[in-house]
């Protein structure tokens, strides 16, 4: 197998490992913007495939097919993110004779839209989160619903994900310009203006599931991720196993999950997002037809390499696991370190990386797309690093991911490292006390890299010893550099008579 | 050597002279002994004489040093004494009757127009960067004299944006 990878960044570089771990041979695709990236620079091939916007790159089809074609490249492992769950990529790279490294077009098309896939879960027999059970024509139809089922509600796009087309309604006299707005966004991000509505689930917690599944009808799943903590309805921490999940509601999580996966004849890596309410009753979301970001939690607690797994199953290989031998031997934490300025309300922070030291030692993983020297593009996702920890419990796990963050260090550029820093600190998250509201209300009582006296004194000396050392530089050249200017002159004098 | 430190919105008076091979201090009114040892590029320690030691990470911008410490990021700002005079700390922080671009980006929507009353904080206009959609807000109370850009255009970092009047 030859494979070729069409994404970018850390996950690009993620595969691109074991894929030679592997033994095969990879191609990196890159935009113009990315001709220095780390995953073009790392794989065995690279191919340029267009400007930066991803929409002249990353998410051309026809590029992308060429490149394979002329590679000689017979896989396609698309990542997570621009075609990764688009059907028609899938299809197209089989038709174009090439194995794509995911699951069937068919399960992605199922899974692509929400109101689809909630209507084929309610017949498997899933608990889904009650409301509409079809597209929403006017803000009358969602106002019908919002007086029976009470408000405040969701509206959402139906080809949405990603956190983007979708708000809280929270009563009806915002429900019309709320319905305008989603709409909007629903057909200009997706191309698709179907959107419905939810009822909320009050102080709801965001479990998913990873499931695993081979295409001879093999399918297991590798517990729960704890992916509540989010801002602006994106991810911020993952953790797994989730602080509130024992091994009981673990089982039947993980056989709801497995029931999603097969009314849809899943195979390779996927996994089942749930909503679970204060009484631990869950709710299915969605189905994420692909590698997840934060995989590597479930890959440090399970033992597992999903993407290795992934390639296996493309090439038809069986799985070499059972349920019954699968099971969380550790705690894993995941931060994903972005380009962003936590001070200045997460404002994205491009730029070079002028010094880059990344945490090393015991129980730490680091899965970056970036390097000491790189410029930030201002074109694409701004996350440079996904840093992982993982020890026997949770406790310990926090601990060293507080340890982990002490040592990254990075220069040149803002990143949410201070963010972590306080969040992994705060006695309710340590607790395991939270909802989808935690980070916000955290943000709201807490100051970021608030500076102790002493770090405020050590920081001032710091300071004022480089300027002192800079006013001394200014004239170090003037005494010692009459060796260097006498040879400058010999080697003047030398050139001149030449 | 005499310095003003500015840190926080404080302005301390430091000295710093050669020991050994370290430095005294007087920050404030306290003396302090210390080293700060190369540790590599942009890596120091500081080590008190007590034993005491911080790895820190620096960057200087002219007078400007950003200090990370502890997974912290400190701002000092080190004049000599003439220049921070000069300089003035009764200079107001910002009078920002120019709202500018604080960041490289493409204008999304223009919220306001010229002659519009604003209050602090209420959006102006929407500047993508790094596929996230950034609200720039009014920083004051005012009136919109004139918005300088327009929906669709690309700017960059410092690109004036919008002008208040009081």
């Amino acid at each position: 197998m030859k494979i070729l990878v069409a994404n970018r960044g850390e996950i690009a570089v993620r595969v691109i490992r074991a894929c030679r771990e592997m033994g095969f041979p990879t191609v990196a695709v890159y935009s113009e913007a990315d001709r220095a990236a780390l995953h073009a620079i790392m794989a065995d091939e690279a191919v340029l495939i267009g400007p930066a916007p991803s929409s002249e790159s990353y998410l051309r089809v026809d590029r992308l097919l060429e490149a394979a074609s002329k590679t000689g490249a017979t896989a396609v492992h698309p990542g997570y993110g621009f075609l990764a769950e688009n059907a028609d990529f899938a299809q197209a790279c089989i038709d174009a004779g090439l194995t794509f490294i995911g699951p069937s077009p068919e399960s992605i098309r199922a899974m692509g839209s929400k109101l689809e896939s909630r209507r084929r879960m309610k017949e498997a027999g899933v608990p889904i989160v009650p409301g509409l059970e079809g597209a929403a024509a006017s803000w009358e139809d969602v106002a019908a619903f919002g007086h029976t089922a009470g408000y405040p509600i969701m509206l959402k796009a139906s080809a949405g994900g990603g956190g983007k087309g979708m708000r809280q309604v929270e009563s009806e006299k915002d429900l019309p310009a709320a319905f305008e707005r989603v709409r909007s966004e629903a057909k200009s991000f997706f191309g698709d203006d179907a959107i419905y509505a939810e009822k909320i689930v009050e102080q709801p917690r965001h479990i998913e599931v990873q499931v695993l599944g081979d295409q001879h009808g093999n399918l297991i799943h590798l517990g729960e991720r704890e992916c509540t903590l989010q801002r602006r309805h994106q991810k911020v921490v993952e953790e797994c196993p989730s602080p509130v999940v024992d091994e009981a509601l673990r089982e039947r999580i993980g056989e709801a999950a497995l029931k999603v996966a097969r009314a849809v004849g899943y195979y390779s890596a996927g996994t089942v997002e749930f909503l679970m309410d204060a009484d631990s009753q869950f709710y299915f979301l969605e189905m994420n037809t692909r590698l997840q970001v934060e995989h590597p939690v479930t890959e440090e607690v399970y033992g597992i390499d999903l993407v290795r797994e992934q390639i296996r199953v493309a090439a038809g290989e069986t799985l070499t696991m059972t349920q019954q031998e699968v099971h969380p031997r550790r705690h894993a934490i995941e931060c994903r370190i972005y380009a962003e300025a936590p001070y200045r309300n997460f404002a994205p922070s491009p730029g070079r990386i002028e010094f880059l030291a990344v945490p090393q030692g015991p129980g730490v993983r680091n899965d970056n797309g970036v390097y000491e020297g790189y410029e930030v593009p201002l074109h694409y996702d701004p996350m440079l690093s996904k840093l992982v920890a993982s020890a026997r419990t949770r406790e310990q796990a926090i601990d060293r991911m507080l340890r982990a963050l002490r040592e990254y260090r990075i220069e040149g550029i803002e990143t949410s490292i201070p963010f972590y820093s306080a969040l992994l600190s705060d006695s309710e998250f340590r607790e395991g006390k939270f909802d989808t509201g935690f980070i916000d209300s955290f943000l709201a009582r807490t100051e970021i890299g608030h500076l102790s006296e002493e770090l405020s004194e050590a920081s001032i000396i710091s300071a004022a010893i480089l300027a002192f050392e800079e006013t001394q530089k200014a004239t170090i050249p003037m005494e010692s550099g009459i060796e260097w200017r006498k040879a400058a002159l010999l080697e003047g004098i030398a050139r001149a008579r030449r | 050597m005499k310095f003003i430190a500015r840190h926080e919105e404080l302005d301390i008076p430091v000295e710093v002279e050669r020991l050994g091979v370290g430095y005294r201090l007087r920050v404030g009114e306290k003396e302090i002994v210390a080293d700060l040892v190369a540790a590599g590029p942009r890596l120091r320690a500081l080590r008190f004489a007590d034993g005491r030691q911080y790895l820190i990470l620096y960057h200087r911008d002219g007078s400007e040093y950003r200090i990370t410490l502890a997974g912290r990021r400190a701002h000092v700002r080190i004049d000599d004494p003439l220049s921070a005079r000069r300089g003035g700390p009764d200079q107001p922080v910002s009078d920002a009757s120019v709202v500018k671009a604080m960041m490289p980006g493409r204008i999304v929507r223009v919220l306001v127009s010229p002659g519009d009353e604003v209050r602090r904080g209420q959006g102006l206009l929407i500047l993508e960067a790094m596929k996230m959609e950034n609200e720039i807000s009014a920083p004051r109370d005012g009136r919109v004299a004139s918005v300088d850009a327009e929906a669709g255009a690309t700017v960059e970092s410092g690109a004036p944006l919008v002008t208040l009047e009081s």
